[in-house]
Protein backbone atom coordinates (compact mmCIF):
# COMPACT_ATOMS: atom_id res chain seq x y z
CA UNK A 1 0.00 0.00 0.00
CA UNK A 2 1.50 3.29 -1.02
CA UNK A 3 1.11 6.77 1.04
CA UNK A 4 0.32 9.75 -0.80
CA UNK A 5 3.07 12.18 0.33
CA UNK A 6 1.16 15.34 -0.87
CA UNK A 7 -1.55 14.40 0.96
CA UNK A 8 -0.46 14.06 4.16
CA UNK A 9 1.27 17.41 4.00
CA UNK A 10 -1.46 19.31 2.91
CA UNK A 11 -1.25 22.02 5.62
CA UNK A 12 -3.93 23.81 4.60
CA UNK A 13 -6.53 20.80 4.75
CA UNK A 14 -8.88 22.91 6.65
CA UNK A 15 -7.80 26.65 6.06
CA UNK A 16 -9.26 26.02 2.30
CA UNK A 17 -12.71 25.83 3.98
CA UNK A 18 -12.29 29.23 5.36
CA UNK A 19 -14.99 30.59 2.63
CA UNK A 20 -17.78 28.28 4.48
CA UNK A 21 -19.05 30.59 6.97
CA UNK A 22 -20.68 29.22 10.44
CA UNK A 23 -23.53 30.35 11.64
CA UNK A 24 -22.92 31.91 15.00
CA UNK A 25 -26.16 33.02 16.62
CA UNK A 26 -28.10 30.16 18.38
CA UNK A 27 -31.36 29.85 19.78
CA UNK A 28 -30.83 27.43 22.39
CA UNK A 29 -29.57 28.13 26.30
CA UNK A 30 -28.96 25.36 28.49
CA UNK A 31 -29.00 26.17 32.74
CA UNK A 32 -26.99 25.28 34.89
CA UNK A 33 -26.66 26.02 38.47
CA UNK A 34 -24.01 24.95 40.78
CA UNK A 35 -24.57 24.98 44.41
CA UNK A 36 -21.52 24.88 46.47
CA UNK A 37 -21.32 23.49 50.14
CA UNK A 38 -18.73 26.59 51.86
CA UNK A 39 -19.61 25.57 55.29
CA UNK A 40 -16.93 25.53 58.21
CA UNK A 41 -16.11 21.73 57.30
CA UNK A 42 -14.56 23.12 54.25
CA UNK A 43 -12.01 25.35 56.51
CA UNK A 44 -10.51 21.57 57.57
CA UNK A 45 -6.97 20.41 56.50
CA UNK A 46 -6.83 18.08 53.96
CA UNK A 47 -4.14 16.70 51.96
CA UNK A 48 -0.47 15.07 52.36
CA UNK A 49 0.57 15.38 56.07
CA UNK A 50 3.95 17.55 54.36
CA UNK A 51 1.23 20.07 52.39
CA UNK A 52 -2.42 20.30 54.48
CA UNK A 53 -4.05 23.46 53.47
CA UNK A 54 -7.76 24.10 54.10
CA UNK A 55 -10.12 22.38 52.16
CA UNK A 56 -11.93 25.93 50.54
CA UNK A 57 -7.65 27.14 49.74
CA UNK A 58 -7.01 24.14 47.61
CA UNK A 59 -10.87 24.98 46.19
CA UNK A 60 -10.13 28.10 44.96
CA UNK A 61 -6.77 27.50 43.65
CA UNK A 62 -8.50 25.31 41.01
CA UNK A 63 -11.03 27.65 40.52
CA UNK A 64 -8.21 30.39 39.14
CA UNK A 65 -7.34 27.61 36.66
CA UNK A 66 -10.93 25.68 36.30
CA UNK A 67 -12.66 29.54 35.35
CA UNK A 68 -10.24 30.64 32.38
CA UNK A 69 -10.83 27.46 30.89
CA UNK A 70 -14.79 27.81 31.20
CA UNK A 71 -14.62 30.79 29.18
CA UNK A 72 -12.25 29.55 27.03
CA UNK A 73 -15.33 26.76 26.32
CA UNK A 74 -17.89 29.40 26.29
CA UNK A 75 -16.82 30.27 22.92
CA UNK A 76 -17.33 26.74 21.89
CA UNK A 77 -18.78 24.03 23.22
CA UNK A 78 -20.38 25.87 25.81
CA UNK A 79 -21.07 28.99 24.25
CA UNK A 80 -25.22 28.23 24.70
CA UNK A 81 -24.71 27.25 28.72
CA UNK A 82 -25.58 30.00 31.25
CA UNK A 83 -24.34 29.64 34.46
CA UNK A 84 -25.52 30.54 37.97
CA UNK A 85 -23.29 29.58 41.46
CA UNK A 86 -24.96 29.81 44.82
CA UNK A 87 -23.40 28.79 48.17
CA UNK A 88 -24.64 28.06 51.36
CA UNK A 89 -22.72 28.49 54.39
CA UNK A 90 -23.22 29.79 58.10
CA UNK A 91 -23.73 33.72 56.04
CA UNK A 92 -26.78 31.92 53.91
CA UNK A 93 -27.42 30.70 50.98
CA UNK A 94 -25.97 33.72 48.29
CA UNK A 95 -25.17 34.28 44.95
CA UNK A 96 -21.75 33.90 43.99
CA UNK A 97 -22.64 35.26 39.97
CA UNK A 98 -24.62 38.31 39.13
CA UNK A 99 -24.60 42.01 40.82
CA UNK A 100 -26.70 40.42 44.18
CA UNK A 101 -25.51 38.34 46.13
CA UNK A 102 -29.04 38.34 48.10
CA UNK A 103 -31.61 36.51 45.87
CA UNK A 104 -34.07 38.70 44.90
CA UNK A 105 -37.10 38.63 42.77
CA UNK A 106 -35.27 39.69 39.64
CA UNK A 107 -32.65 37.45 39.98
CA UNK A 108 -33.77 35.37 37.08
CA UNK A 109 -34.18 38.09 34.90
CA UNK A 110 -31.38 39.12 32.52
CA UNK A 111 -28.86 40.89 34.23
CA UNK A 112 -29.70 38.68 37.29
CA UNK A 113 -27.73 35.77 38.62
CA UNK A 114 -26.92 33.77 35.42
CA UNK A 115 -23.93 34.61 33.24
CA UNK A 116 -22.94 33.09 29.97
CA UNK A 117 -20.31 30.63 29.94
CA UNK A 118 -17.92 33.01 28.66
CA UNK A 119 -18.53 35.65 31.05
CA UNK A 120 -17.96 33.30 34.47
CA UNK A 121 -16.03 34.89 37.10
CA UNK A 122 -16.02 34.21 41.26
CA UNK A 123 -14.63 36.21 43.77
CA UNK A 124 -12.35 34.10 46.24
CA UNK A 125 -14.52 31.69 48.58
CA UNK A 126 -14.78 31.20 52.10
CA UNK A 127 -15.37 29.13 54.39
CA UNK A 128 -17.95 29.84 57.67
CA UNK A 129 -20.91 28.13 59.53
CA UNK A 130 -23.64 25.69 59.08
CA UNK A 131 -24.67 23.70 56.19
CA UNK A 132 -28.70 25.70 54.80
CA UNK A 133 -29.03 22.34 51.97
CA UNK A 134 -32.33 22.99 52.02
CA UNK A 135 -32.95 26.47 51.64
CA UNK A 136 -30.49 26.14 48.69
CA UNK A 137 -31.72 23.33 46.84
CA UNK A 138 -34.95 25.20 46.93
CA UNK A 139 -33.63 28.34 45.93
CA UNK A 140 -31.95 26.46 43.15
CA UNK A 141 -35.34 24.99 42.18
CA UNK A 142 -37.34 27.93 41.81
CA UNK A 143 -34.73 30.27 40.15
CA UNK A 144 -34.33 27.01 37.25
CA UNK A 145 -38.05 27.05 36.73
CA UNK A 146 -37.98 31.36 36.52
CA UNK A 147 -35.14 31.26 34.45
CA UNK A 148 -36.74 28.91 32.30
CA UNK A 149 -40.01 30.52 32.22
CA UNK A 150 -38.55 33.87 31.23
CA UNK A 151 -36.38 32.65 28.37
CA UNK A 152 -39.19 30.55 27.00
CA UNK A 153 -41.56 33.66 27.27
CA UNK A 154 -39.13 36.72 26.95
CA UNK A 155 -36.25 35.58 24.51
CA UNK A 156 -38.33 32.77 22.96
CA UNK A 157 -35.14 30.23 23.91
CA UNK A 158 -35.72 26.59 24.24
CA UNK A 159 -33.92 25.13 27.13
CA UNK A 160 -34.61 21.91 28.21
CA UNK A 161 -34.25 20.43 31.62
CA UNK A 162 -32.29 22.96 34.37
CA UNK A 163 -28.96 21.21 35.61
CA UNK A 164 -28.72 21.43 38.81
CA UNK A 165 -24.78 20.41 40.44
CA UNK A 166 -24.22 20.19 43.96
CA UNK A 167 -21.28 20.04 45.90
CA UNK A 168 -21.45 19.06 49.52
CA UNK A 169 -18.80 17.49 52.03
CA UNK A 170 -21.78 17.60 55.00
CA UNK A 171 -25.09 17.15 56.02
CA UNK A 172 -27.99 19.28 55.63
CA UNK A 173 -28.24 21.75 58.19
CA UNK A 174 -30.72 24.69 58.11
CA UNK A 175 -31.37 26.61 61.53
CA UNK A 176 -35.02 27.68 61.39
CA UNK A 177 -36.28 24.07 59.46
CA UNK A 178 -37.04 21.05 60.72
CA UNK A 179 -34.06 18.74 61.18
CA UNK A 180 -35.58 15.96 58.13
CA UNK A 181 -36.87 19.34 56.17
CA UNK A 182 -34.46 17.53 53.59
CA UNK A 183 -36.80 15.03 52.56
CA UNK A 184 -39.34 17.28 51.71
CA UNK A 185 -36.51 18.57 50.00
CA UNK A 186 -35.54 15.40 48.00
CA UNK A 187 -39.82 14.44 47.22
CA UNK A 188 -39.09 17.89 45.56
CA UNK A 189 -36.43 16.96 43.36
CA UNK A 190 -37.70 13.45 42.80
CA UNK A 191 -41.08 15.17 41.33
CA UNK A 192 -38.89 17.65 39.24
CA UNK A 193 -36.62 15.28 38.05
CA UNK A 194 -39.51 12.66 37.08
CA UNK A 195 -41.53 15.49 35.27
CA UNK A 196 -38.20 15.80 33.30
CA UNK A 197 -37.81 19.28 34.47
CA UNK A 198 -34.39 19.04 35.75
CA UNK A 199 -30.84 17.10 36.00
CA UNK A 200 -30.00 16.53 39.38
CA UNK A 201 -25.86 16.00 40.04
CA UNK A 202 -24.80 15.87 43.76
CA UNK A 203 -21.22 15.01 44.75
CA UNK A 204 -20.40 13.90 47.96
CA UNK A 205 -17.17 14.71 49.72
CA UNK A 206 -15.46 12.15 52.21
CA UNK A 207 -18.62 13.41 55.28
CA UNK A 208 -21.01 13.84 52.89
CA UNK A 209 -24.29 12.40 54.12
CA UNK A 210 -24.84 9.26 51.24
CA UNK A 211 -28.43 8.67 52.36
CA UNK A 212 -29.03 12.14 52.20
CA UNK A 213 -27.41 12.83 49.02
CA UNK A 214 -28.89 9.52 47.04
CA UNK A 215 -32.72 10.07 48.54
CA UNK A 216 -32.34 13.73 46.46
CA UNK A 217 -30.19 12.51 43.40
CA UNK A 218 -31.84 9.06 42.81
CA UNK A 219 -29.04 6.37 42.49
CA UNK A 220 -28.03 7.74 38.88
CA UNK A 221 -27.23 11.35 39.97
CA UNK A 222 -25.38 10.35 43.42
CA UNK A 223 -21.24 10.21 42.88
CA UNK A 224 -19.66 9.61 46.08
CA UNK A 225 -15.86 11.34 45.54
CA UNK A 226 -13.07 9.28 47.63
CA UNK A 227 -11.20 13.06 48.52
CA UNK A 228 -10.96 16.25 48.11
CA UNK A 229 -9.62 16.16 44.69
CA UNK A 230 -11.15 19.83 43.38
CA UNK A 231 -9.28 19.76 39.70
CA UNK A 232 -11.36 16.56 39.37
CA UNK A 233 -14.59 17.75 40.93
CA UNK A 234 -14.55 21.39 38.78
CA UNK A 235 -13.83 18.48 35.64
CA UNK A 236 -16.36 16.80 36.78
CA UNK A 237 -18.71 19.88 37.26
CA UNK A 238 -17.72 21.03 33.23
CA UNK A 239 -18.71 18.01 32.27
CA UNK A 240 -22.14 17.63 33.83
CA UNK A 241 -22.78 21.27 32.33
CA UNK A 242 -21.69 20.21 28.93
CA UNK A 243 -22.26 16.49 27.51
CA UNK A 244 -25.24 15.54 26.03
CA UNK A 245 -25.82 12.44 28.35
CA UNK A 246 -24.21 13.81 31.26
CA UNK A 247 -24.65 11.00 33.64
CA UNK A 248 -23.05 8.60 31.46
CA UNK A 249 -20.15 10.82 31.13
CA UNK A 250 -19.86 11.62 34.44
CA UNK A 251 -19.79 7.97 34.88
CA UNK A 252 -17.06 7.62 32.45
CA UNK A 253 -15.05 10.08 33.72
CA UNK A 254 -14.99 8.91 36.90
CA UNK A 255 -14.04 5.11 35.67
CA UNK A 256 -16.89 3.64 36.37
CA UNK A 257 -18.54 1.06 33.90
CA UNK A 258 -21.40 3.06 32.27
CA UNK A 259 -24.92 0.58 31.90
CA UNK A 260 -26.00 0.15 28.60
CA UNK A 261 -29.31 1.47 27.80
CA UNK B 1 -35.97 13.21 -17.95
CA UNK B 2 -33.47 14.26 -15.43
CA UNK B 3 -30.15 15.74 -16.17
CA UNK B 4 -27.71 14.63 -13.90
CA UNK B 5 -26.58 15.45 -10.36
CA UNK B 6 -22.99 15.95 -8.94
CA UNK B 7 -23.14 14.95 -4.60
CA UNK B 8 -20.94 15.49 -2.16
CA UNK B 9 -21.70 13.67 1.18
CA UNK B 10 -21.19 12.57 4.48
CA UNK B 11 -21.71 11.39 8.05
CA UNK B 12 -19.38 12.40 10.67
CA UNK B 13 -19.40 10.98 14.16
CA UNK B 14 -19.88 13.70 16.62
CA UNK B 15 -17.70 14.11 19.32
CA UNK B 16 -20.12 13.42 22.43
CA UNK B 17 -20.23 9.87 20.36
CA UNK B 18 -16.55 9.82 19.58
CA UNK B 19 -15.58 10.22 22.81
CA UNK B 20 -18.28 7.18 24.12
CA UNK B 21 -17.16 4.69 21.52
CA UNK B 22 -20.74 4.52 20.14
CA UNK B 23 -19.90 5.88 16.61
CA UNK B 24 -21.85 7.59 13.94
CA UNK B 25 -25.65 6.80 14.53
CA UNK B 26 -26.51 9.00 11.42
CA UNK B 27 -26.80 7.67 7.94
CA UNK B 28 -27.09 8.50 4.22
CA UNK B 29 -28.33 6.92 0.73
CA UNK B 30 -28.30 8.89 -2.56
CA UNK B 31 -29.79 8.07 -5.96
CA UNK B 32 -30.91 8.91 -9.33
CA UNK B 33 -31.59 7.55 -12.42
CA UNK B 34 -33.41 8.51 -15.40
CA UNK B 35 -37.03 9.27 -13.31
CA UNK B 36 -35.42 11.42 -10.78
CA UNK B 37 -33.02 12.06 -7.58
CA UNK B 38 -33.72 10.66 -4.47
CA UNK B 39 -31.85 11.75 -0.94
CA UNK B 40 -32.29 10.28 2.34
CA UNK B 41 -30.72 11.04 6.07
CA UNK B 42 -31.67 9.53 8.87
CA UNK B 43 -30.24 10.43 12.71
CA UNK B 44 -30.14 7.34 14.80
CA UNK B 45 -31.94 7.78 18.46
CA UNK B 46 -29.37 8.55 20.46
CA UNK B 47 -28.91 5.53 23.32
CA UNK B 48 -30.76 3.41 21.78
CA UNK B 49 -28.97 -0.06 21.27
CA UNK B 50 -29.43 -0.46 17.16
CA UNK B 51 -29.72 3.06 16.31
CA UNK B 52 -27.15 2.98 13.98
CA UNK B 53 -28.08 0.14 12.10
CA UNK B 54 -31.55 1.75 12.05
CA UNK B 55 -30.08 4.63 10.03
CA UNK B 56 -28.54 2.91 8.04
CA UNK B 57 -31.50 0.90 7.03
CA UNK B 58 -33.81 3.76 7.01
CA UNK B 59 -31.89 5.60 4.46
CA UNK B 60 -30.90 2.93 1.96
CA UNK B 61 -34.99 1.20 2.41
CA UNK B 62 -36.53 4.91 1.93
CA UNK B 63 -34.16 5.66 -1.16
CA UNK B 64 -34.29 2.18 -3.04
CA UNK B 65 -38.28 2.14 -2.05
CA UNK B 66 -38.84 5.26 -4.18
CA UNK B 67 -36.67 5.26 -6.86
CA UNK B 68 -38.98 1.70 -7.71
CA UNK B 69 -42.16 3.63 -7.24
CA UNK B 70 -40.66 6.69 -8.92
CA UNK B 71 -39.11 4.33 -12.04
CA UNK B 72 -42.36 2.16 -11.88
CA UNK B 73 -44.44 4.53 -13.32
CA UNK B 74 -43.81 6.62 -17.08
CA UNK B 75 -43.31 10.11 -15.93
CA UNK B 76 -46.24 10.61 -17.80
CA UNK B 77 -48.10 8.77 -14.88
CA UNK B 78 -46.43 11.21 -12.18
CA UNK B 79 -48.55 13.33 -10.42
CA UNK B 80 -49.47 16.44 -12.22
CA UNK B 81 -50.05 18.71 -9.25
CA UNK B 82 -48.56 19.66 -5.60
CA UNK B 83 -51.64 17.95 -4.46
CA UNK B 84 -50.75 14.49 -6.03
CA UNK B 85 -47.32 14.73 -5.15
CA UNK B 86 -48.23 15.27 -1.99
CA UNK B 87 -50.19 12.04 -2.10
CA UNK B 88 -47.24 9.98 -3.73
CA UNK B 89 -44.67 11.41 -1.17
CA UNK B 90 -47.07 10.56 2.01
CA UNK B 91 -47.59 6.40 0.02
CA UNK B 92 -43.91 6.81 -0.54
CA UNK B 93 -43.64 6.91 3.42
CA UNK B 94 -46.53 3.90 4.51
CA UNK B 95 -44.20 1.91 2.59
CA UNK B 96 -40.83 2.85 4.19
CA UNK B 97 -42.53 2.90 7.32
CA UNK B 98 -44.38 -1.47 7.04
CA UNK B 99 -41.36 -1.99 5.72
CA UNK B 100 -39.20 -0.99 7.92
CA UNK B 101 -41.21 -2.09 10.84
CA UNK B 102 -41.25 -5.51 9.54
CA UNK B 103 -37.22 -5.23 9.54
CA UNK B 104 -36.76 -4.16 13.08
CA UNK B 105 -38.87 -6.75 14.34
CA UNK B 106 -36.77 -9.27 12.93
CA UNK B 107 -33.38 -7.17 13.54
CA UNK B 108 -34.95 -6.91 17.23
CA UNK B 109 -35.29 -10.35 17.35
CA UNK B 110 -31.98 -11.59 16.14
CA UNK B 111 -30.77 -9.35 19.12
CA UNK B 112 -31.05 -10.96 22.86
CA UNK B 113 -32.16 -8.09 25.14
CA UNK B 114 -33.82 -5.76 21.67
CA UNK B 115 -37.03 -3.88 21.07
CA UNK B 116 -38.52 -2.63 17.79
CA UNK B 117 -37.74 0.60 19.24
CA UNK B 118 -34.23 0.11 19.64
CA UNK B 119 -33.70 0.87 15.61
CA UNK B 120 -35.41 4.13 16.22
CA UNK B 121 -34.53 6.90 13.68
CA UNK B 122 -35.52 9.84 11.77
CA UNK B 123 -36.17 9.90 8.24
CA UNK B 124 -36.01 13.06 6.02
CA UNK B 125 -36.83 11.69 2.66
CA UNK B 126 -36.05 13.94 -0.49
CA UNK B 127 -37.44 12.90 -3.88
CA UNK B 128 -36.85 15.03 -7.10
CA UNK B 129 -38.47 14.48 -10.40
CA UNK B 130 -38.39 17.43 -12.84
CA UNK B 131 -39.76 20.41 -12.32
CA UNK B 132 -41.22 18.27 -8.70
CA UNK B 133 -39.57 18.48 -5.78
CA UNK B 134 -41.27 15.95 -2.72
CA UNK B 135 -39.90 15.81 0.75
CA UNK B 136 -41.49 13.57 3.31
CA UNK B 137 -39.80 13.92 7.04
CA UNK B 138 -40.37 12.06 10.22
CA UNK B 139 -38.11 14.11 12.89
CA UNK B 140 -36.07 17.21 12.79
CA UNK B 141 -33.80 16.72 9.66
CA UNK B 142 -34.35 19.89 7.29
CA UNK B 143 -33.63 20.57 3.24
CA UNK B 144 -32.67 23.42 1.60
CA UNK B 145 -33.00 24.41 -2.25
CA UNK B 146 -30.91 26.32 -4.61
CA UNK B 147 -32.57 27.62 -7.70
CA UNK B 148 -32.44 29.87 -10.22
CA UNK B 149 -29.40 32.56 -9.75
CA UNK B 150 -28.17 31.41 -6.46
CA UNK B 151 -31.51 31.62 -4.60
CA UNK B 152 -31.48 29.66 -1.44
CA UNK B 153 -34.75 28.62 0.52
CA UNK B 154 -35.20 26.29 3.70
CA UNK B 155 -38.03 23.67 2.30
CA UNK B 156 -38.43 21.94 4.83
CA UNK B 157 -37.75 23.35 8.21
CA UNK B 158 -36.20 20.91 11.09
CA UNK B 159 -39.13 21.59 13.66
CA UNK B 160 -43.01 20.75 12.58
CA UNK B 161 -43.98 23.55 14.33
CA UNK B 162 -45.31 26.90 12.95
CA UNK B 163 -44.61 28.95 15.79
CA UNK B 164 -41.87 29.78 18.34
CA UNK B 165 -44.21 28.99 20.83
CA UNK B 166 -44.57 25.36 19.18
CA UNK B 167 -40.72 24.78 19.25
CA UNK B 168 -39.56 26.13 22.81
CA UNK B 169 -42.21 23.30 24.26
CA UNK B 170 -40.09 20.62 22.49
CA UNK B 171 -37.07 19.50 24.75
CA UNK B 172 -34.39 19.68 22.68
CA UNK B 173 -32.84 16.45 21.39
CA UNK B 174 -36.13 14.56 21.71
CA UNK B 175 -37.64 13.99 18.31
CA UNK B 176 -40.04 11.38 16.61
CA UNK B 177 -38.81 8.38 15.47
CA UNK B 178 -40.20 6.50 12.53
CA UNK B 179 -40.87 3.76 15.16
CA UNK B 180 -42.92 6.17 16.99
CA UNK B 181 -46.77 5.68 17.26
CA UNK B 182 -48.16 7.89 14.81
CA UNK B 183 -44.94 8.59 12.84
CA UNK B 184 -47.26 8.65 9.41
CA UNK B 185 -49.57 11.39 11.17
CA UNK B 186 -46.43 13.62 12.56
CA UNK B 187 -44.92 13.24 9.38
CA UNK B 188 -43.83 16.88 7.51
CA UNK B 189 -44.58 16.62 3.66
CA UNK B 190 -43.68 19.89 1.59
CA UNK B 191 -44.10 19.53 -2.08
CA UNK B 192 -42.65 22.50 -4.88
CA UNK B 193 -42.69 23.19 -8.18
CA UNK B 194 -39.36 24.67 -8.74
CA UNK B 195 -38.62 24.16 -12.65
CA UNK B 196 -35.34 26.37 -12.25
CA UNK B 197 -34.16 24.13 -9.42
CA UNK B 198 -29.84 23.14 -9.34
CA UNK B 199 -29.47 22.37 -5.80
CA UNK B 200 -30.72 20.71 -2.98
CA UNK B 201 -29.18 19.99 0.82
CA UNK B 202 -30.42 17.03 3.12
CA UNK B 203 -28.94 17.82 6.65
CA UNK B 204 -29.82 15.97 10.01
CA UNK B 205 -31.03 18.01 12.96
CA UNK B 206 -26.48 18.12 13.89
CA UNK B 207 -26.10 21.17 11.37
CA UNK B 208 -29.45 23.05 12.66
CA UNK B 209 -27.32 25.97 14.44
CA UNK B 210 -24.64 26.18 12.49
CA UNK B 211 -26.09 26.19 9.04
CA UNK B 212 -29.72 28.21 9.79
CA UNK B 213 -30.88 31.32 10.93
CA UNK B 214 -33.07 31.69 13.77
CA UNK B 215 -35.61 34.02 14.98
CA UNK B 216 -35.88 32.87 18.40
CA UNK B 217 -36.30 29.44 18.63
CA UNK B 218 -37.44 29.04 15.51
CA UNK B 219 -34.94 28.19 11.63
CA UNK B 220 -36.08 30.87 9.10
CA UNK B 221 -33.79 30.14 6.68
CA UNK B 222 -30.28 29.34 4.99
CA UNK B 223 -26.87 30.54 6.24
CA UNK B 224 -25.98 31.73 3.03
CA UNK B 225 -22.46 32.05 4.14
CA UNK B 226 -22.30 28.58 5.11
CA UNK B 227 -24.28 27.17 1.86
CA UNK B 228 -23.38 28.60 -0.90
CA UNK B 229 -19.28 27.96 -0.34
CA UNK B 230 -20.54 24.52 -0.12
CA UNK B 231 -23.11 24.07 -3.20
CA UNK B 232 -20.01 25.96 -5.09
CA UNK B 233 -17.98 23.18 -4.63
CA UNK B 234 -20.05 20.75 -5.44
CA UNK B 235 -20.53 22.77 -9.18
CA UNK B 236 -17.20 22.56 -9.94
CA UNK B 237 -17.04 18.41 -8.45
CA UNK B 238 -12.90 19.88 -7.92
CA UNK B 239 -13.04 18.95 -3.97
CA UNK B 240 -14.53 15.57 -3.14
CA UNK B 241 -13.38 15.67 0.61
CA UNK B 242 -14.05 19.21 1.10
CA UNK B 243 -17.63 18.43 2.95
CA UNK B 244 -15.92 15.77 4.90
CA UNK B 245 -13.63 18.04 5.68
CA UNK B 246 -15.29 20.71 6.79
CA UNK B 247 -17.64 18.63 8.99
CA UNK B 248 -14.64 16.97 10.49
CA UNK B 249 -13.24 20.47 11.80
CA UNK B 250 -12.27 21.57 14.86
CA UNK B 251 -14.29 24.57 14.27
CA UNK B 252 -17.45 22.66 13.66
CA UNK B 253 -16.89 19.91 16.55
CA UNK B 254 -16.50 22.87 18.87
CA UNK B 255 -20.17 24.19 18.07
CA UNK B 256 -21.67 20.92 18.14
CA UNK B 257 -21.19 17.43 19.67
CA UNK B 258 -24.34 15.81 17.57
CA UNK B 259 -23.25 13.42 14.70
CA UNK B 260 -23.63 15.57 11.54
CA UNK B 261 -24.86 14.75 8.26
CA UNK B 262 -25.30 16.99 5.10
CA UNK B 263 -25.75 15.69 1.23
CA UNK B 264 -25.13 18.16 -1.02
CA UNK B 265 -26.42 17.58 -4.47
CA UNK B 266 -25.88 20.12 -8.11
CA UNK B 267 -27.88 19.50 -11.12
CA UNK B 268 -24.97 19.62 -13.40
Amino acid sequence: MTFDPDFALTSDLYESLGDVALNSATYRRRVVIVLLDLSTSMSFLTGPADSRKPRIELLNEQLRQWLPEVRRQGAGSLRDVEFAVVSFSGRGVRLLTGPESRPGPHAHEDGGAFIAASDLDLGALEAFGTTPMVEAINLALDLGAARVSYLAQERQLQTGQVRIVMFTDGSPFDRDLPEDAWRAAAERIRTARNQRHIQFFSFGAPGADETVLRAMSGDQGYFPLTDFDFAKLLDLVLVASSADDPFAAIREELGWEVPRT
Amino acid sequence: MTQGWRFLAGSVTGAEHARKGSGCEDSYAVSQSASGVIVAVADGGSGLRLSAVGSSLAASLAVQWAQSQLDGVDSAGWPADASGWTTFAQHVLRGVLAAFAAMANGLSAAVPGAEPRDVGTTLTLVMAAHPWLAVVSVGDGFVVTRSGDDHLDLLLPPDPGTTTADVVRQQPGRTTFITSPGAADAAQVAVARIPDLNGIAVSTDGLRELSLVHSGALAQHPHEGFFRPLFARADTGEDQTALLRLLASERVCELTSDDKTLVVGVRR
